[in-house]
């Protein structure tokens, strides 16, 4: 790798360097697990409008507290970088696949009487969205050169298995690897920040 | 063409080790701020100063001031003619590269 490569790819890493998206993140997203395995464990679907509320507002105010922290820490120590967004035509197309790929499975859940996604398409399903996190984290890790994003790979393909030899269903089993991969962020977050703040501990406040 | 005849040829303003840290970071970022530049590059304050007015000058960067809270930021980003000079700086480095085998 070259030195123009190096440094792009230590900038494009610079938002993962202090965890604190993985600090964050990873409440919201073992909060949401929670949320949807207890709706099927106590059978009580109020807690799955709570999930549905907390990924609707607490996502977006979650994105808001990772960039208020950064504020407040990591850009008066080290700096401070912002990221273009997504572009119009890859929005699109995110946005296209998403919805063929719910039209699919509510008409195949539908057509199989598997309204709960709880017989074998969801155990499809849960395989596949689990395989996919896996494997986006795992390429995350390569990209950035952060073997921390490893164990988060190695997690969600554990518990999305687990949850499959469980025989959980969809709603539980997806429920189970939000909550593990919210708190392996939870931890690899927390250490991430430690190592930051200690390679950090004499410039706070540094920032022009 | 021969490698002598790529060898003529460079942005003379990207050229420059510094310099094109200074576009190698800003080519993966909307903007980075002068606390970031100063990390990644080692330069001194003043040193990074030049660089970026030298860079502001040409017309590959854009530099922002701007208050977060009670504290300045001082953002360059990259404009579109800095996006082409340095694509094509990329290029003449691989041709290079390529004809000295």
């Amino acid at each position: 790798m070259n030195d123009i490569t190096t440094t792009q790819r230590r900038t494009q890493a610079y938002w993962f360097v202090d965890g604190l998206g993985e600090l964050i993140g990873g409440a919201a997203l073992a909060a949401v697990g929670a949320l949807m395995h207890l709706s099927v464990a106590v059978d009580n679907e109020g807690f799955a409008t709570m999930a549905l509320g907390v990924m609707i507002l607490g996502f977006p105010l979650s994105a808001k507290a990772v960039r208020w922290a950064k504020d407040h820490l990591t850009h008066r120590r080290t700096g401070y970088v912002s990221y273009p967004a997504p572009s119009a035509r890859r929005r699109t197309t995110s946005a296209i696949i998403a919805a063929v790929l719910g039209i699919v499975f509510t008409v195949s859940a539908v057509s199989l009487g598997e309204r709960g996604f709880d017989g074998t398409l969801g155990t499809y399903m849960l395989l596949g969205l689990g395989a996919g996190v896996a494997v986006a984290l795992a390429a995350r890790a390569s990209l950035m050169s952060m073997p921390r994003f490893y164990l988060s790979a190695i997690v969600v393909a554990t518990s999305a298995i687990w949850s499959v030899a469980q025989e959980l269903g969809f709603i539980a089993g997806m429920g189970v690897v939000w909550i593990a991969l919210g708190l392996a962020s939870l931890i690899t977050g927390g250490i991430a920040l430690g190592q930051y703040l200690r390679a950090t501990s004499g410039l706070a406040g540094e920032a022009e | 063409m021969s490698a002598f005849e790529f060898a003529s040829d460079p942005d003379r303003v990207i050229h420059e080790p510094a310099r094109l840290k200074i576009m190698a970071v800003l080519s993966v970022a909307e903007s980075a701020d002068f606390t970031y530049l100063m990390r990644e590059t080692e330069l001194t304050r003043g040193n990074l100063s030049v660089q970026l007015t030298r860079l502001e000058e040409a017309g590959y960067i854009a530099i922002e001031k701007e208050f977060v809270g009670k504290m300045p930021r001082t953002t360059a980003r990259m404009t579109p003619e800095g996006r082409d000079a340095f694509s094509r700086y990329r290029s003449y480095l691989e041709r290079l590269l390529h004809a000295t085998g």
